[in-house]
């Protein structure tokens, strides 16, 4: 059965357009945004066929994707370079990727360098694929220790129960 | 009474072999004179001592990368610990590291132990814990051991890492983490405290996780978007996704985020926030907060004043940003290099052509939690530089000198009224129109851009937010607004918000407008009026707005 998933990840403005609703009486929640990226970035996901839509929201001296890979699970057998000049504000560029191997959540990372008023900055861009499995949610927790935490009892007074502590172990030797 | 040499020379002949036989463990010659020299006994419930080292790998910065090759072992400072019995999990010990990440920890022999080192500093407080995992608080845990005497046992929280620089891996649990980030943190608290030990710092708790990504969802899942400070529960979410960005190594930055940390906490900060970068015109309380934090983390850090982010496989890619002498290409009361830059000649004691400062870092935390808390003008290089004239007149001259060279007039008051840079729009300036209560209206015009990014900004440019101010003659004031488009008019007083008309949006063409709004009000006050518009909710489509302010006293 051919599934097709969309999402929508904008990876500078969508957080900020959250961040726009909140405007008024409550300030926003993320206070930093450390790294600027001028393109809206739209993907789908057809079996095993990624394709990734960049959108300028400015104009762009030039946008070079160098090179595409995969993380936590998913394998990249191919995808399309890219080495586009002078973009201007609202083009779009597609990019089509071929997976394989992938379960759960998963992130295929585009490595781009990005041309802003004679300016390169490098950027490494991951698009998320799948959703969190039962088992990755298992190995992330596989450290976790859950701690009681005794009751506070003050004199003349009944027990105030402590919730428990978690905590997140890592062996040394 | 004396002992036989012969025997003496026996004993110590004994320790060593237990010394050897121990292993892993470095003994001190702590043993009773009076034990049986021939068979030195493992008493279970003997009084000792065990102590040691605690430390972490360090991975420095070097070009903007991360140079695994170059890893330090630096003391993990203050941090809490505990004893545990390792068969039944209970706490037998606890205390903190020294300034020199040192420990010493009172038990008795016999027993299975094991020291778990938390990712925690009671004083001031710091929690390092796991969004991905219930925010689970980091601990390393050493090994089971059994002590026979007093010992050292030194532990150290490994980088993870295998390999060179360009062709490895973290291979193993990137146990340094945390704690590389908890002394970031400490290095500041305690440079901030230092300076100014009447201030109280609130707990903080640093969310990391290995999965930690650039990507928007949400924070138990990794997602975070990108490094931060969360107003929303006063908390900072740092990345830690390898081979894509991540910044527990990047101390710079750590430190930036703890700056809006302490601007939320203790000082005030009315920033939008969202994107910003070097160059651009953004509104001048978002620049003021993105300069602090970034010249804050060379305060910490002086004479490292390079701003570091590294990320990328690897590592290996990444920008530095000279907190010093950078570049500032757009500078102005806008720009965030204008700011860190400013603060950071300020706060050095190296001076160069404009600046002939050296204050420290003291009398920057007196401004940030007085003059900047309480200002009646939105915050930002006005209001702090008013501020810093207050508190040290003699340095009047100096800042103004020093202001002149970002291209910023000499500041007067905090409303910036004497400033006649504009930022490339003439509507930029005043940047606070006077509302005169009962007097003529004012004009205001503004770009709404919240979709797009182009020269008007999303929403944090100077071009999408404009400034007002009215002194108050009577409990209760009427604004009245017309304006060629939607738009949403806030009203703060003393940086605290009281009225907003919410998004008021044009559905149809004609007139817009007037619309009057009652504003309880306190006379002889100074009021904040932002306005502001959305693009997405423009009727016209055209992003210029342009309104017609006033206000009556009811």
């Amino acid at each position: 059965m051919k599934q097709v998933m969309t999402l929508f990840i904008l990876i500078a403005s969508f957080s900020l357009l959250n961040i726009a609703s909140a405007k008024g009486p409550k300030y926003s929640n993320l206070l930093c945004k450390q790294k600027y990226i001028p393109m809206k970035i739209e993907q789908s996901l057809d079996s095993h066929l990624l394709s990734v839509k960049f959108t300028a929201q400015r104009a762009i001296d030039q946008f070079t994707i160098k090179n595409v890979r995969g993380i936590q699970g998913v394998k990249v057998t191919k995808f399309q370079e890219q080495n586009q000049s002078n973009i201007d504000s609202g083009e779009v560029l597609t990019s089509a990727v071929e997976l394989s191997d992938f379960k759960g959540l998963a992130y295929v990372v585009f490595d781009v360098a990005i041309t802003l008023e004679g300016v390169v900055t490098d950027h490494s861009i991951p698009v998320p694929v799948g959703s969190l499995s039962a088992i990755q949610k298992a190995e992330r927790s596989k450290n976790i220790k859950t701690i009681k935490v005794p009751s506070l009892k003050k004199e003349g007074s009944s027990p105030l129960s402590a919730p428990d502590k978690k905590i997140h172990e890592m062996q040394v030797d | 009474m004396k002992l036989p040499k012969f025997w003496i020379h026996l004993f110590t002949l004994s320790l060593l072999l237990l010394l050897i036989v121990l292993g892993g463990c470095k003994a001190k010659s702590s043993a009773p004179s009076t034990a049986n020299p021939t068979t030195p006994p493992i008493a279970t419930g003997t009084a000792v001592t065990l102590s040691g080292s605690l430390s972490y790998d360090l991975v420095p910065t070097a070009n903007g990368k991360l140079n695994y090759a170059g890893t330090v072992q630096k003391p993990m400072r203050k941090v809490y610990l505990e004893l545990l019995n390792a068969t039944t999990g209970a706490t037998l010990a606890s205390t903190n590291s020294n300034e020199s990440g040192y420990y010493t920890l009172a038990t008795t022999t016999g027993i299975s132990l094991k020291l778990r080192v938390y990712a925690e500093i009671k004083s001031p407080p710091i929690i390092i814990q796991d969004n991905t995992n219930s925010s689970a608080q980091y601990a390393l845990v050493t090994s089971n051991f059994t002590l026979s005497g007093d010992t050292v046992r030194d532990v150290r929280a490994v980088s993870g890492w295998s390999g060179t620089n360009n062709a490895g891996s973290y291979a193993g649990t990137r146990v340094a983490a945390p704690f590389a980030m908890l002394d970031s943190l400490y290095t500041i608290s305690k440079k901030i405290t230092t300076a100014r030990p009447a201030i109280a710092l609130p707990l903080l708790r640093l969310n990391w996780s290995i999965n930690n990504i650039s990507v928007d969802g949400s924070n138990s899942s990794g997602q975070i978007g990108t490094s931060h400070y969360s107003s929303y529960d006063k908390q900072l979410y740092i990345l830690g996704q390898a081979d894509v960005d991540s910044d527990e190594y990047d101390k710079h930055i750590i430190v930036h985020e703890w700056g809006h940390f302490f601007e939320d906490n203790l000082s005030r900060s009315d920033s939008w926030g969202g994107s910003h970068s070097g160059g651009d015109a953004k509104d001048m309380s978002l620049a003021f907060g993105e300069g602090w934090g970034n010249a804050l983390s060379a305060m910490a850090f002086d004479p490292d004043v390079y701003y570091t982010d590294t990320y990328g496989s690897r590592q290996q890619s990444g920008f530095q940003i000279n907190m010093e002498s950078g570049a500032d290409t757009n500078s102005g009361w806008f720009s965030e290099a204008s700011v860190h830059q400013i603060l950071f000649d300020i706060y050095d004691s190296s001076n160069e052509a404009g600046d002939t400062l050296s204050l420290g870092i003291g009398p920057i935390i007196d401004v940030l939690t007085t003059y900047q808390k309480t200002t009646p003008a939105s915050t930002s290089i006005f209001s702090f530089i008013t501020g810093l004239k207050i508190n040290t007149p003699s340095s009047s001259s100096a800042l103004d000198t020093l202001v002149a060279t970002k291209n910023i007039s000499a500041i007067n008051n905090a409303y910036g009224s004497s400033e006649v840079n504009d930022g490339g729009w003439d509507k930029n300036l005043p940047i606070y129109n006077l509302l005169s209560v009962g007097g003529a209206s004012v004009p205001v015009s503004l770009y709404g851009a919240y979709v797009d990014n182009d020269f008007y900004g999303l929403f944090n440019s100077i071009f999408n937010n404009k400034y007002l101010k009215f002194t108050a003659s009577s409990s209760k004031t009427r604004l009245i607004v017309t304006s060629t488009d939607s738009f949403q008019l806030d009203v703060y007083n003393k940086g605290s918000y009281i009225f907003t008309s919410t998004m008021n949006q044009r559905s149809s063409g004609g007139v817009f407008g007037p619309f009057p709004y009652d504003v309880t009000t306190v006379a002889g006050q100074e009021y904040r009026i932002n306005i502001f518009t959305d693009r997405s909710v423009i009727f016209n489509k055209a992003a210029l707005v342009n309104l017609s302010v006033s206000a009556t006293a009811l």
